[in-house]
């Protein structure tokens, strides 16, 4: 049985499923796809792989194009009749044109089909209202406050303006709370998140908490401390635990003018 | 439904980017801080010194980091 025919054409066939799979994981999601082992990507990719190939066969078959299912059949086959063999190849050399335009249709219907699914499922809010569609990257919908928007938990993430983050990060020194605004996030394969980086922080160091607790109200004093700078980068692995608290903000002056008129 | 071709989370509002920009970022910091300050678990909103800027709390999760 001939074994690299039947493989390089199933790569072949494969190829508008990875597109449609590498364009719905794409931007802020693609670490969900790097992340996936071999089964879990095979089986879902030969899925929409079918999807897309009976999608393109409905809409060409009564166009210019006419897939010859035949031969694919005995190209997938792995059949050792090299004069059907031959045949075939002769059938798709001869039909080079449509075979590579019909390719090219299906990968591009893969690439644009994931692409617009995840565009709908992101516009429509569905994978907040529905498990089976969310992206596995939880950090998303927490950074971002998203996860209010998850049935059964209160708040709407509209009214969300700011994230303030706090982390409490281990050093030599002691442990350290971080305080400050979140501005961005970077994503990691491994851990799920790399680094986030914060904006106007403050610290302490959580021993000094105790003495002020401890202290009476006279010799209670500001321990904290601010950090000069545009950003401050925590790397992840070294935060122990973080609280993330979602905030609207009004200005006040705007609300009364809004009032009066 | 504003129909967007960018689909990744926002973690900064518009509104929020405004304000930074004007300035008004110690004064949104002020209200956080005072809201931190409340004992009271209840209330959820603090207002800056000047009393121009007043934030409340919508939501917060703790997390470990792993």
């Amino acid at each position: 049985m001939n074994i690299a025919l039947p493989t390089l054409v199933l790569l072949v066939f494969l190829v508008p499923g990875f597109l449609f799979r590498r364009m719905f994981y794409s931007g802020e999601f693609s670490e969900q796809y790097f992340k996936e082992n071999l089964v879990s990507l095979i089986f879902p990719t030969l899925l929409t792989s079918i999807i897309v190939h009976l999608l393109c066969y409905i809409i060409l078959s009564p166009l210019v194009l006419n897939p010859d299912t035949t031969s694919i059949g005995i190209l997938i086959s792995g059949t050792n009749n090299s004069s059907e063999i031959s045949k075939v190849t002769q059938n798709v050399l001869t039909n080079y044109k449509s075979v590579l335009l019909y390719s090219v249709i299906a990968s591009l219907t893969g690439a644009f089909g994931g692409l617009l699914v995840k565009i709908i499922i992101r516009n429509y809010k569905l994978d907040r209202k529905y498990k089976i569609l969310r992206f596995q990257n939880e950090w998303h919908y927490l950074f971002s406050g998203e996860l209010l928007d998850f049935p059964n938990v209160p708040g709407r993430t509209n009214n969300i303006d700011f994230v303030i983050v706090e982390a409490l990060v281990s050093s030599d020194e002691g442990t350290i709370l971080y305080s400050g605004f979140l501005d961005d996030y970077i994503l990691s394969s491994s851990t799920g998140i790399d680094r986030i980086y914060l904006k106007d922080v403050r610290w302490h160091y959580i021993k000094d908490d105790l003495l002020q607790v401890n202290a009476s109200n006279e010799n209670k004093k500001e321990h904290q401390r601010f950090i000069i700078g545009d950003f401050f980068i925590i790397p992840f692995n070294r935060i122990i635990n973080l609280n993330i608290s979602y905030y609207s903000v009004e200005q006040e002056s705007q609300s009364v003018n809004t009032n009066e008129i | 439904m504003a129909f967007s071709f960018n689909t990744a989370p926002k973690v900064i509002s518009d509104k929020f980017t405004k304000l930074a920009k004007e300035g008004r970022l110690a004064d949104i910091l002020e209200a956080v801080y005072d809201e931190r300050s409340n004992n009271n678990a209840h209330s959820l909103t603090g207002t800056s010194k000047n009393g121009a800027i007043k934030v409340v709390r919508i939501g917060s999760f703790s997390t470990n980091g792993k």
